[in-house]
């Protein structure tokens, strides 16, 4: 029966074997780059080539010693962690906002909430550079969180509505009736249910400041120079196998956060 | 008492009773009562979006404003010189004004130069009129001598002493032009028209940005990589819509790596693969196959590709959930009654997919109209795309007007090629939601 049903509704063999042959080899060289490329930061030698000589730590050392890699490292965390901070507030507050039908203009709402992410980040850029130069916020802390803010607040939008989606408002009912106030009832009985979808939330801006770059460009100044700022500048100029490490630490870190977030919505 | 409240206003036309006349404003008070208490739920539903949504239009909505308000503002010229723009108004603009003009704008700019809006102007000035910053700053050199400053004549021979252009009409016409504080001059530049003459008033033959093939290369380059991501995207998303759960998630987590690996760190990994002492290169000479180096990096194949594997990802999701909705029995009839494999796919699945193309595709190519960091550290000058432009304008040539400029034809072009896209997120996403 099983047999049948096969044959009749998938490729036959000689179709399905080049198929997956295909597939197989697009996928791994799309993925080979990356592969091939941070394990280099590993290499003794300042070369970019494999076979290595020796296996050696010292560029991972040079990125934690040289203050011009250490001072872009705590400026991303801070720019990340409060860009997170205020995303995921404002983000986790407009999709509870956004799954109550009675919301006005939702879809409009909803495509302005989700803009930042198909608008070019050049223009958003110019624009709030050109928005910012007489409020005196470019070159300024502010002015990158805010920048990197609208480029993260809409994943924690598309993060949160889809965990609200399964959330049944019964229970906010439910506390309303037993007497608790909207606040309260947000705080105990909501909040810790969508928990791990806010989290997600999160940590999906923390990465998308982590990485940013193009809005730095435009708002940071020298004192805000950012980790992907450090990368980039070194990437345009000259090829060091500093920003390899750099890159290592970089996937390390977010791919942790991610991992973490994964599990937390797996186990709920 | 199960009556909607429709149909008690209904009555109450018909009854024209005294009683239900009595009975009237009562109800008129239900009814506003009814609709703004649906109102007050409706401003409480929206409530918690309000701080997103006052943050987006304070620092998204308005700084966009500001980018179309900086492209069409133009206002340096008349700003500096406001009486020398209106008496240029009677000029017919055959040969050079008369003399009294020359002196008003002399004293202008001497004005002008104690103000500090000498630069801004002379910069205007230097975008259409060729050598126009020079001419305008050696006018205001000039006119520090010593000369009889109650003779128009005078004023005149001393301007044209610094530069024969004052003795031309061209920089004239370019101060009667603008006596406004908008014009479309940045606009029409940035659309690749040719604007800069020469101080005779004929159009110059220098040789500047070529915007249009600027255009035509940044639609061409995402044309490419859209038709590339969907021919490559087609098959991966029908394998992983059609593997069972494990299979599938593998295959899955593979196509999403990309997703939340950094876009820097992707490209990155990308010029140390593809560079001319680079690991591509060298397993090539390892082997044999090559002896001199290949120039793999910064050309237009290494931005194509590095944008292929950024691009996957939202090429291939729609499709993998619209194909997932595809029903299966459809394949199998089709199979049933005769048709081969590959005509089944054909003519049964293959339509049905279109949609999760339509949106993949479009949303890929929307997006690769704004590709800035790929092309700008992986392909060559020829291969840089409008954003690169615009961000050059804006931090290296201060010319945010031209920078503007560009900006609202990519936005524009995008929102055309966006809106039937918004269009179908708009139908399905009330379904998701």
């Amino acid at each position: 029966m099983n047999m049948g049903r096969r044959v009749y509704t998938e490729f036959p063999a000689y179709i399905r074997m080049p198929l997956y042959g295909f597939v197989g080899i697009a996928l791994l060289l799309l993925m080979l780059p990356l592969a091939v490329a941070l394990p280099i930061s590993l290499n003794a030698d300042p070369w970019f080539t494999y076979p290595f000589r020796a296996l050696s730590l010292r560029w991972f050392a040079e990125l934690f010693s040289s203050p011009l890699w250490t001072g872009a490292m705590v400026n991303s965390l801070v720019i990340a962690i409060s860009t997170t901070v205020v995303a995921t507030t404002l983000g986790t507050l407009a999709a509870i906002g956004l799954v109550n039908p009675r919301f006005p203009f939702r879809t409009a709402v909803m495509a302005l909430a989700i803009s930042p992410m198909i608008v070019p980040v050049v223009v958003l850029g110019l624009g709030l550079f050109i928005f910012f130069s007489p409020l005196g916020l470019n070159y300024s802390y502010a002015g990158v969180v805010i920048a990197h803010t609208i480029l993260a607040s809409p994943f924690v939008v598309i993060t949160v509505t889809a965990t609200l989606t399964r959330f049944d408002f019964n229970l906010m009912r439910a506390a309303a009736g037993l007497g608790a106030g909207r606040l309260t009832a947000f705080r105990t009985v909501m909040l810790p249910i969508i928990a791990p979808g806010v989290a997600a939330g999160a940590v999906f801006a923390f990465a998308s400041s982590f990485d940013e770059v193009v809005m730095v460009l435009f708002i940071a100044g020298p004192e805000q120079r950012t980790l992907p700022k450090q990368m980039f500048t070194g990437l345009r100029e000259q090829l060091d196998p500093t920003i390899l490490a750099a890159a290592t630490v970089m996937i390390v870190l977010t791919s942790c956060l991610m991992a973490i977030a994964y599990n937390v919505n797996k186990n709920r | 008492m199960t009556l909607p409240y429709g149909d008690v206003g209904l009555m109450m036309t018909q009854n024209d009773t005294p009683a239900a006349k009595a009975a009237a404003p009562s109800v008129r008070v239900v009814r506003s009562s009814i609709r703004s208490d649906s109102h007050r739920r409706a401003v409480r539903a929206a409530l918690p979006a309000a701080p997103l949504l006052i943050f987006l239009l304070v620092f998204l909505v308005i700084p966009i404003g500001s980018i179309v308000h900086t492209a069409v503002s133009d206002g340096e010229i008349a700003r500096a010189l406001p009486l020398t723009t209106q008496a240029l108004q009677a000029w017919d603009g055959d040969d050079v004004p008369l003399s009294a003009v020359y002196m008003t704008f002399g004293q202008e700019l001497e004005a002008a130069g104690h103000a500090g809006s000498v630069r801004p102007l002379s910069r205007r000035v230097g975008y259409e009129l060729s050598r126009g910053a020079n001419i305008i700053l050696g006018a205001q050199r000039i006119l520090s001598e010593d000369f009889d400053r109650a003779d128009p004549q005078a004023w005149k021979a001393q301007l044209i002493k610094a530069d024969p252009a004052w003795g031309q009409s061209g920089v004239w016409s370019i101060f009667k032009h603008y006596n406004g504080r908008y014009s479309a001059f940045y606009l029409r530049w940035a659309t690749g028209f040719p604007v800069k003459i020469e101080a005779d008033g004929r159009l110059s033959q220098e040789t500047s940005y070529d915007f249009r093939s600027i255009y035509l290369r940044t639609i061409l380059i995402s044309l490419v990589v859209t038709g590339l991501t969907i021919l490559i995207g087609y098959p991966v998303a029908y394998v992983i819509a059609n593997a069972s759960g494990r299979t599938a998630a593998v295959l899955l987590f593979f196509i999403l790596l990309p997703f939340w690996t950094s876009l820097l760190v992707r490209t990155m990994s990308w010029i140390v693969f593809l560079q001319t002492n680079g690991v591509l290169n060298a397993t090539l000479a390892g082997t044999g196959l090559i002896s001199e180096p290949l120039p793999l990096l910064y050309t237009r194949l290494a931005t194509i590709i590095a944008m292929i594997q950024i691009q996957l990802p939202f090429t291939v999701l729609p499709m993998i959930s619209v194909m997932r909705a595809i029903p299966t029995n459809q394949v199998k009839a089709a199979r049933n009654l005769g048709a081969g494999p590959l005509r089944a796919h054909a003519t049964i699945f293959l339509p049905q997919a279109v949609p999760g193309i339509a949106a993949g595709g479009l949303l890929t190519f929307v997006l690769c109209l704004g590709f800035y960091l790929t092309p700008a550290l992986v392909g060559g000058p020829s291969d840089q795309m409008v954003s690169f432009f615009i961000a050059r304008f804006t931090n290296e040539d201060l010319n945010w007007g031209l920078a503007s400029a560009l900006s609202v034809i990519l936005i524009l072009g995008a929102g055309l090629v966006a809106l039937p896209l918004a269009r179908h997120v708009a139908r399905h996403s009330s379904d998701r939601i």
